[in-house]
């Protein structure tokens, strides 16, 4: 399983590589060969003929826009005001604003995916690049308007998705311990309880030691929140398909609450460790500013990982899609989908994975501040 | 905890990630006072980039004693 892990992040990091470098190449490979059969003389038929079928390209392609993976891939990894289905189908969100003259609230649709201002009951307001903004009097953006958003995106609303499915799942399974006391657990109990047990056993025990009961609800809690929405996420239709764990918000607030709560259960030994080591007295204003750094990289580490892994899976499996749009032809699609299905097997191994690693380092570091003296 | 043969396993495992989470801190520290330093520069406005650098190296130095600290546990 270590073997594996490594083995995950090793395959992906090439396959990432590999991809861009593909979409890279053959979007400058396109660009000289249409500089090229546009100077060099035609002498032959089969270049007079690519050079028609490129000719009729052109004219075929000054109708649609042309296809910029970056930027298909990036609206689809981002948070949006909108949720997006298909085609021109998408789902207006809530948008909540807090603005120096109040509080905002209406629907996205009144943007009208971005082509359309809308004027609120204190200001007029833009959607520029996803982002809510204020028209000023003269009609452009005013940056200095200050609005805070607090609207329901399409993260949060997956969010409250992910949320709703999780009571779902746990209340029905807390409902079947009550009713078969004693009894051998059935049906959804039966596939949750090993993973309960598991993130008891080996997580928490082994590292936060005999004081491991008063974390378990935090820990169970993170398990299973990355773990929904993780799984959420790799669902391309509609309850999922949104990156809600690569965002680094997020990742930021979960990494937060690893932060308080291992500081908050220090006791006097992991105190004594930062702000008295064990040194010689001239090293030691070096060595508060070493474990300090410390304290925070470590949260820092938890949530640059999640959001870094997660996003990379959206990244390759949005980058394998557009390479049929990039070659612009149905040949390359077995591939690409082959490939997918593949990265998307990977990516359940991932999810599952890094929503154990997100929850063992939270209980190795709960452990490190309440393990007494060593 | 200790001792016991069917703990073997995931305490394998969990070696493991610790190992590799060593490598996400070194870098997070690196990155991180590497920032301080960038943002320290753009304030004082400075041609040179040499506070940037001196956070860099330092981080260098914090993320090596970590990581030789946590090795040597």
């Amino acid at each position: 399983m270590d073997c594996n892990r490594v083995l995950v992040s090793k395959v992906k990091k090439v396959i990432v590589a590999f991809t861009l470098l593909i979409a890279f190449l053959s979007v400058k490979v396109d660009a000289f060969a249409q500089s090229d059969s546009a100077t060099v003389p035609v002498d032959s038929v089969v270049a007079k003929s690519a050079q028609a079928v490129s000719g009729e390209h052109g004219v075929a392609e000054h109708g649609k826009e042309k296809f910029e993976p970056t930027k298909v891939i990036m609206e689809h990894i981002a948070d949006s005001h909108m949720w997006h289905f298909w085609g021109h189908t998408s789902m207006p969100l809530p948008v909540i604003l807090y603005t120096a003259g109040g509080i905002e609230f209406f629907s996205s649709a009144h943007f009208h995916h971005g082509e359309e201002d809308y004027v609120g009951a204190h200001n007029t307001y833009r959607l520029v690049h996803d982002k809510v903004k204020v028209v000023g009097a003269n009609g452009q953006v005013d940056e200095t308007a200050s609005v805070l958003d607090f609207s329901i995106t399409k993260n949060v609303a997956a969010m409250f998705i992910a949320i709703f499915v999780i009571l779902l799942v746990f209340i029905s399974i807390a409902n079947s311990y009550k009713k078969r006391v004693g009894k051998s657990p059935k049906g959804l109990q039966s596939f949750f309880e090993p993973v309960i047990l598991f993130i008891r056993d080996d997580v928490a025990k082994p590292n936060i030691g005999h004081k491991y009961a008063k974390f378990m609800p935090y820990l169970l809690t993170v398990f299973f929140f990355i773990l929904f929405n993780n799984l959420l996420g790799l669902v391309p239709i509609f309850p999922g398909g949104a990156n809600v764990t690569g965002n680094i918000a997020l990742t930021f607030v979960m990494a937060f609450g690893t932060l308080i709560i291992v500081n908050l259960n220090g006791n006097k030994y992991y105190w004594k460790h930062i702000f008295l080591p064990n040194v010689p007295f001239w090293l030691w204003p070096l060595m508060v500013v070493v474990e300090i750094v410390g304290v925070i990289s470590k949260p820092f580490a938890l949530m640059v990982r999640l959001f870094a892994n997660m996003t990379a899976g959206h990244i390759i499996v949005l980058s394998l899609i557009s390479l049929i749009f990039i070659f612009e032809t149905l040949a390359i699609a077995p591939v690409s989908v082959a490939f997918v299905i593949f990265m998307d097997v990977l990516e359940l191994l991932v999810a599952f994975l890094q929503a154990f690693i997100f929850t063992l380092l939270t209980a190795l570091f709960i452990g490190m501040a309440v393990e007494e003296h060593h | 905890m200790e001792n016991q043969k069917p703990n073997e396993e995931p305490k394998k495992i969990n070696n493991a990630i610790k190992y590799s989470a060593m490598g996400f801190q070194m870098f997070a520290t690196i990155g991180l006072l590497t920032f301080i330093g960038y943002k320290i520069d753009e304030h004082r406005q400075s041609k040179t980039n040499i506070i940037t650098a001196l956070f860099a190296l330092a981080g260098v130095a914090i993320a090596l004693y970590q990581a030789i600290k946590q090795v040597t546990k």
